[in-house]
Formats: C-alpha cells, structure tokens, sequence
C-alpha cells in the first residue's frame, strides 16, 4: 500500500481537515460495537467510526486514530494506534502545542 | 556492533565511519531524511553523526544476515536495516508490527535510495514520547537555521556544537537561573548510585539559604530535571 501523507490535528482543526487523512491522540470515553466516542486534547467530543471493531485500550487510554474526518466531530478510521494504557498521564497541552506548532511554522523541511 | 550503546560524541562510528563526519543526535521526520541530499546527516551546515527517529513499524522482513524494518511517520516511509551480527543468536529489538518504535541510526544514501543502518531500536511504549520526539524535530530544525544566522560555527566540529536530542544533551538546561544550574551540575555530577545529599549540597552552596536551597530543588523536581533517589534527602538527575 502507498504511502498517504497525513497531518496532526487536534479537535478544533477537524473540520479544516475534512476529507484530509489526519492523526489525531483523543483519549477513549466508549466504544459500542465499531463506534468509538472520545476526546480530544482541546476537549472536543468526536465519534470515530471504526474499520475493524477492536479495541483493547478502556476507558482513559489515549490512543492514535488515523483516518478522515467529516463534519465538526466524526472521523471516519483507518487505524488506531494503541499504547501503554489508562494509567498514562497523557500531555494535552503539550500535544496541542505541537499539532499547533506543526501546523504554523514555516519552511519545515528546508535544511540550508 | 555492540549493544551498549555508549559515546554518541565520537566522531568515528563503527561501520559508518567513513560516511559520516560530525558529532550528536539529530531527531528528524522521515521525510527530512528522504530529501536529504545524499548520505550525511547535516542541517544548516551542521553534521550530526546520527539521527533518531520516532515511527510506526509498518513490515518486519528477517534474513540471516539482517532484519528490514518499513519505517512510517506522518511524513512519510523508509526502510531501516539491523544488521544481525554472527552468535547474536536473535538478539533482535523489542519491536512490534503497527506499533511505534524509537530507533537511532545512521543514513545511507545508494543510487538515490535512502535507507537507516540501525544502531538502536526501541519500543515506544508511552504516547508522550511520540509529542516530545517531534517537538525536538521543530526545536532542531529551527535552531539549527538561527545558529547559522547568527554566524555559527566555521563548519569545524568542536563541542559547542548544539544537541538537539535531549537525551544526550549536556548542554546548560534550559529555563534555569545561574543558581539552579550550579546546583543542577553539582547533582549532576554526582556519579554515586544514591545520588548526592541534600546536606552534601547545602555544604557546597553554602552562599545559599537553605530555603532557598530547598526551593531551587522542589522546583526542579517539579520540572522533571532531577528526582529523589533512596530517600526525599537525595537527589538524582534525569539527564
């Protein structure tokens, strides 16, 4: 399978990225069958639609979507990326620093 | 190649020595490395002996004389190479399949493909660590671009050179007053197991208060620059 080129995001910027495959860390609130419903680090309530309903992380855990979003608030997966589980202390604020900083520095990938 | 994986500052590596000239770690996206111009790992006129990368493990391919890895990030794939060493006897790195990894290595570049020699993989267990890795990416990359603006270094490698992966770093940390880096270097300098104690300390600034003393250390506990080792009295430095 080629490579697809994503971009990380954190919940404000998902409509901006509609149709665009994204990553995005949300933390796990529920999942009922192939439907995830979680959070992401600004706190925004996002319905993920899973491709294959497993998934092992509970309540808390942060996890990796990658996929496209629709709308304000649901990402259509392609993959989630599981870690170590609910008792990591995950850096919201850190994380939407990043997906800021990534999203708004110029000329990333000049080197001289 | 051994296992230990000891001075990231000499110059010379096994088996790549002849390839890469410089000193230090330099985080990268795979994408920086796919449009490096050929092998060496350099960015605004610096040369780094190494880069570690942050990224999912998309195929495990196993020969006798190697493992392949496909390497992905959000900025693209490379294949990384971990040469299996006679009597190694599947000594292989703890990696898993769509998982992220953690692996320092150095760059080849043959007939205009890029690939990673690896030194080092690591699993990435705490999601942390993909965030700290990539903000480190921005940090190297803009920094490297101010050093050369502000006249830089002569292209001569000498041990000002700036490290940007934080693990390696010995450099001055940042966001501490003269004060907080003098005791951060004397716990730092402490080789001991248990670390060095509050008293030991107190004994060596003794210019400074002791509630002072005990403030520039509650700080940079809070900060993550250093931890109490066997008891709250002594004190261990993260770096």
């Amino acid at each position: 399978m080629a490579f697809d080129p994503r971009t990380i995001i954190n919940g404000g910027m998902l409509k901006q990225f509609n149709g665009q495959t994204i990553s995005i860390m949300v933390r796990v609130e529920s999942v009922a069958g192939s439907q995830l419903v979680a959070t992401s680090t600004d706190k925004q309530k996002l319905r993920i639609n899973l491709s294959s309903g497993e998934l092992s992380s509970a309540e808390g855990a942060w996890v990796e979507v990658i996929g496209v979003p629709h709308g304000n608030d649901t990402i259509r997966a392609q993959e989630v990326i599981e870690f170590g589980g609910e008792e990591i202390d995950f850096d919201a604020d850190g994380y939407n620093s990043l997906a800021h900083l990534l999203n708004n520095v110029k000329q990333l990938f000049r080197s001289g | 190649m051994n296992d230990s994986f000891g001075d990231f500052n000499a110059t010379q590596t096994a088996g790549a020595a002849s390839e890469q000239k410089g000193e230090g770690i330099l985080p990268m996206l795979i994408k920086q490395i796919l449009l490096l111009p050929e092998g060496n790992i350099e960015l605004f006129g610096m040369h780094y002996a190494m880069t570690t990368v942050v990224a999912i493990v998309r195929n495990i391919e196993t020969s006798s004389t190697k493992i392949t890895y496909t390497l992905e990030d959000h900025t693209g794939r490379l294949d990384a190479h971990y040469w299996l060493e006679e009597g190694d006897a599947h000594k292989a790195p703890d990696v898993m399949l769509n998982n992220y990894v953690r692996v320092y290595g150095t760059t080849r570049s043959q007939g205009g493909q890029k690939t990673l020699m690896v030194f080092k993989a690591l699993p990435v267990l705490d999601p942390n660590e993909v965030t700290t890795h990539l903000l480190e990416v921005l940090n190297a990359r803009y920094k490297a671009e101010a050093y050369q603006e502000k006249g830089g270094s002569s292209g001569h490698q000498n041990s000002t050179m700036p490290d940007f992966s934080a693990s390696q770093s010995n450099a001055l940390v940042n966001g501490l007053d003269a004060k907080q880096q003098a005791v951060f270097q004397a716990i730092k300098s402490n080789v001991s197991e248990e670390g060095i104690g509050r008293k030991e300390l107190k004994g060596k600034f003794s210019h400074i208060s002791d509630s002072e003393l005990n403030n520039i250390l509650e700080f940079m506990i809070s900060e993550g620059h250093i931890y109490s080792s066997i008891d709250a009295d002594h004190f261990i430095c993260t770096m």
